[in-house]
């Protein structure tokens, strides 16, 4: 069920009716926990084994550490807890790679070896649902949480719809206090939450969806297009993702907003930044500062000097990557995604701190953040490895092998949209709407949702961080 | 909670949606030029570019696709006295909506010498909501279309047009909505058709042959071949006036009669000439509706001449087990006889056209 198909509106606004119109809070979590089977289990009803199963296990891990009587114990629970997380991600996120890899590493050495048989679906969000959990009895161990002895709260938490299956991943020490407590209606800003949502929705249907055939077509056949095209379609890909990720995220927050739970911000104007580091504070923000706590840190963050910290920053980008899934071409994303960070970290060592003062710079220092980005994305995008190597050579040395032509279109859309961009990272178009009088703003918000439906391509395409 | 403002906020936001998403959908439909529905004209493209010298075509669904061989009946023509060149535009699960599209779609070409479109009564309107989004039903519910395609299925002697109705309707307010309106023309430009499925000699034409790899519904044919036998016996004996014909309400053949002649005018304002072929199935009210339609065209005044596959002439070959595919549909030996019988007889109805033109 996606966020902008006419059954979710049906589906949330009997949740949404239903939740509201009960006065006791452990019956509004009831609500919220069977709706979000519900929705997770529109993908494929199996898939909620797997999430109760998720859900149980780290439930019981947490009641037990608490309870442990020494702390060899709780080390024992809490490498249990990590270890059966990380098979159920393993299993089902990189068993396909690795028997394929192993077949053909076989028949490579000569050994007859059968391709495998079994296929496994990947349960959509499994990476967002295993961090969250992960990220339960990882705080409990640390001792920064109390286990919850509510079943029902711990469920409702892991399994809250919506950012069930694409983030932003929710940390327990934010979430589940949210749950105590009656919430009252008149608390939720509902105008806000509805452009969030109207906003999210544009980002994904109207952008998104609209760019994503002209990204298909190059980067399925990049030797048909210009040298100019193949960049411009990497910068449209880049457009695509950020819209997609965001526009989903927005949605998500939008959607707990109107049922009163504030989720965390997942992304800050990430192509506006002036440096990588500034980047990877603005995009995927659950995520890099999920990684940040609970890989870079206990790796030894920066504490061994600076080299190991530059290690430890290129294995946690590396992981970041694969977390994407098993393929080289995430290994090699996250490297230079990793290796960037650390050249900028040297760079900023002995860079005259004045220079970034400089509007000049700012604006070649983005673009050149903006650049280094695209061509990480090429190695996310590309179907494997030889394309996003031809891709990159053509986006390095802007040329190409073919004739067909996107850029003279696509320049001036990701002009405007840059500058659409810019004007609402100001928060100028919201402000407005927020100004508006109560009829004055309904009336628009209806015209409005009706002129964006005619942009909104009649065939859904699923969002792009449901693969992960 | 405040529960008056909500509601009229709700009201106001729903009212404002309703009505720009339909003004924009409707408006927007009835300004922008058709985007091309390849499935429907796929068969055109390849028509002009194999053959410039049609003067005849034969339209109507899976029926006609898999029962006209253009050849056979031009052969069979040509030795009775008419020079004809035909090509088979059927195209499967046709309804008479989409065909009316077809055949604009093809007048708006201007093949040279295009000036007779023999047609089989098309489908029912009856859509699957498993093809809710697809192009072809965006055609069916053009809202131009819609009094005629209310027409058409309350015209179906069918229990199931109250279904087919509701149906129409649902898709109606679907592709009528503003959904996907621009965004259909922010799409890259369509790859261009792919080449024909089968040789450019059978003119549109699909043979169907019992002896290759059965298809899904032969195989049903063949599963179920005690209950078809039955069924064709039933069927060859009401089409010999053996015994009576299955009744149809006389008011609902009327709705019927009416359609059909709306579809044979729009053919004639094409500029083509219209004529009647009608094509067994086998449903038993199909050879009364076929004998009704006959009866009502082909005849002095109507200029629509009819040729009738469901009669007595033809019930020893056509209400045959032997000569259906599947249960819809008949085999290759039985559309050579189909079409070279209705090049014969057509050749008599058509003759005093071609004396005229000989003399021209």
């Amino acid at each position: 069920m996606l966020f902008v198909e006419p059954r979710f509106f049906v589906f949330f606004a009997i949740v949404f009716a239903l939740y509201w119109s009960l006065r006791r809070n452990d019956l509004r979590k009831l609500v919220l926990l069977v709706a979000s089977y519900i929705f997770y289990g529109a993908w494929d009803p199996r898939f909620t084994l797997l999430l109760a199963f998720s859900t149980l296990f780290d439930f019981g891990a947490g009641l037990m550490m608490e309870a442990a009587p020494s702390q060899r114990r709780r080390h024992l629970i809490i490498a249990v807890s990590v270890t059966v997380n990380l098979a159920l991600l393993f299993t089902f996120k990189y068993f396909n790679f690795f028997a394929d890899s192993f077949v053909t590493l076989l028949q490579a050495a000569g050994v007859a070896a059968n391709p495998v048989t079994v296929r496994l679906i990947l349960p959509v969000g499994i990476s967002f649902y295993t961090f969250q959990s992960l990220s339960y009895t990882l705080d409990i161990y640390r001792g920064h949480l109390r286990a919850r002895r509510s079943l029902l709260d711990y469920a409702t938490f892991v399994g809250f719809f919506p950012q069930l299956v694409a983030g932003p991943i929710v940390r327990a020490y934010d979430f589940l206090p949210q749950l105590d407590g009656l919430k009252r209606f008149a608390d939720v800003p509902v105008r806000r939450a509805l452009i969030l949502f109207f906003f999210g929705y544009v980002k994904k249907s109207c952008v998104s969806d609209n760019l994503a055939p002209y990204v298909d077509a190059v980067f399925s056949h990049p030797g048909d297009y210009t040298g100019l095209s193949i960049m411009t379609a990497t910068m449209l890909y880049a457009i695509q993702i950020y819209c997609d990720f965001s526009g989903y995220t927005d949605m998500a927050i939008a959607t707990a907003k109107l049922l009163g739970y504030d989720l965390t911000v997942n992304f800050r104007h990430p192509y506006f930044s002036t440096s990588i580091s500034t980047f990877w504070r603005r995009w995927h923000i659950s995520l890099s500062s999920w990684l940040r706590d609970y890989l870079y840190i206990p790796l030894g963050g920066n504490r061994g000097g600076r080299l190991a910290g530059y290690r430890n920053l290129l294995v946690t980008m590396v992981l970041g990557g694969l977390w994407h899934g098993a393929s080289w071409n995430f290994v090699i994303w996250g490297t230079l995604h990793g290796g960037a960070l650390i050249l900028h970290k040297e760079y900023a060592r002995w860079r005259p701190e004045a220079l970034t003062d400089h509007a000049a710079y700012r604006v070649g220092a983005m673009l050149l953040t903006f650049w280094w980005v695209c061509l990480a994305w090429i190695f996310f995008r590309a179907a494997n490895l030889p394309a996003a190597m031809e891709l990159a050579r053509s986006f390095v040395t802007m040329s190409g092998t073919g004739t067909l032509d996107i850029a003279s279109w696509a320049a001036a859309v990701i002009l405007g949209l840059g500058l659409l961009h810019a004007i609402e990272a100001r928060g100028l178009i919201s402000n407005a709407l927020m100004s508006l009088r109560r009829p004055s703003f309904y009336a628009l918000a209806g015209t409005a949702a009706g002129v964006v439906l005619a942009f909104t391509p009649a065939a859904y395409r699923p969002f792009i961080y449901f693969q992960f | 909670m405040q529960i008056r403002p909500n509601v009229a906020s709700a009201a106001l936001f729903a009212g404002c949606f309703l009505i720009t998403t339909y003004g924009i959908g409707i408006a927007g439909r009835l300004a922008l030029p058709p985007p091309d529905v390849g499935e429907l004209t796929d068969k055109i493209h390849t028509l002009e570019r194999n053959d410039a010298d049609i003067d005849t075509i034969a339209i109507g669904s899976s029926r006609m696709l898999h029962a006209f061989d253009p050849v056979l009946f031009d052969q069979a023509a040509r030795q009775a006295g008419c020079p004809i060149h035909s090509y088979n535009l059927g195209i499967g699960g046709l309804n008479l909506i989409e065909m009316r599209y077809v055949l604009r779609r093809l007048a708006a070409d201007h093949p040279p010498r295009l000036s007779r479109a023999l047609f089989d009564p098309p489908n029912d309107i009856h859509i699957e909501f498993t093809n809710l989004k697809s192009q072809r039903v965006w055609v069916t519910t053009d809202p131009r279309e819609a009094p005629l395609a209310i027409a058409d299925i309350l015209s179906h002697p069918d229990p199931r047009k109250y279904s087919s109705l509701a149906r129409y309707l649902v898709a109606f307010l679907y592709h009528n909505s503003a959904l996907g309106l621009a965004s259909r023309y922010l799409e890259p430009a369509a790859a261009p058709p792919a080449p024909p499925r089968q040789a450019a000699s059978l003119r549109g034409y699909e043979p169907l042959d019992p002896g290759a790899a059965p298809t899904v519904e032969r195989v049903g044919l063949l599963r179920d071949r005690d209950n078809f036998g039955r069924t064709t016996q039933t069927l060859h004996d009401q089409a010999a006036d053996r015994i009576g014909p299955a009744p149809i309400d006389a008011g609902q053949e009327n709705q019927r009669i009416a359609v059909i002649r709306r579809l044979a005018n729009f053919i004639r304002t094409l500029g083509y000439e219209p004529v009647l072929m009608s094509l067994p199935d086998t449903y038993g009210e199909s050879i009364t509706d076929a004998r009704d339609l006959q009866a009502a065209f082909d005849r002095p005044g109507t200029q629509i001449p009819v040729v009738n596959f469901m009669d007595k002439a033809d019930a020893g070959i056509i209400y045959d087990t032997a000569s259906w595919y599947d249960w819809a549909h008949l085999t290759q030996s039985v559309a050579t006889y189909v079409s070279t019988t209705a090049g014969q007889r057509l050749c008599r109805k058509f003759s005093a056209d071609f004396s005229q033109a000989a003399e021209r």
